[in-house]
């Protein structure tokens, strides 16, 4: 079994490597260039020089993708809300009998409908509590 | 700074490594996924 975090040898950027965006992994191709660089000339202020521009570069490229794309950038936090609503929403189910084998009365309906026009808009609303009530 | 020991070159190429693979791989796509590279 191969660790996919191993140190590659020689230090060099391969398929393994590859976040399907272009511009991107040429610019990790030039890290890897360069720190492979400055492994083998240690002393060389041009190669760090250049190492730390190109790895400001990058982070700066990340952070404006980031400003720009917040949601996408709080994905994992958004799968989270999602799995929430999605527990939350199997509290609305119907609830299965208290008792095994007893059912639940039926909420009573009026027989006559018309009655129902003279009684106050208001009370016609049905609530969530009432709603909940009539279930149990 | 004008030069790196041998630590300095190894925390760099872990370092690299676990960025690409732990994070660009991940989210580099998606924030890119609108065309906008």
């Amino acid at each position: 079994m191969t660790d996919a975090t191993a140190i590659p040898e020689p230090y060099q950027w391969d398929e393994s490597f590859d976040v399907k965006v272009g511009s991107i992994n040429d610019q990790h191709k030039k890290l890897f260039e360069l720190i492979d660089a400055l492994s083998k000339d240690q002393s060389n202020g041009d190669i760090l020089n250049e190492l730390l521009d190109t790895v400001k570069k990058h982070f700066q490229w990340e952070e404006v993708r980031r400003a720009r794309r917040p949601r996408v950038w709080n994905c994992r936090a958004a799968m989270t809300a999602h799995a929430l609503t999605q527990h939350f929403r199997t509290h609305r189910t119907p609830l299965p009998p208290l008792v095994p084998g007893v059912t639940r009365p039926t909420p009573r309906r009026s027989s006559s409908p018309s009655t129902d026009t003279h009684r106050p808009a208001r009370t016609r609303r049905r609530t969530t509590s009432s709603l909940l009530t009539a279930a149990l | 700074m004008t030069e790196v020991d041998d630590d300095v070159i190894k925390f760099l190429k872990r370092w690299l490594v676990t960025h690409v693979k732990g994070s660009d791989m991940k989210y580099v796509a998606p924030l890119t996924s609108a065309g906008a590279e």
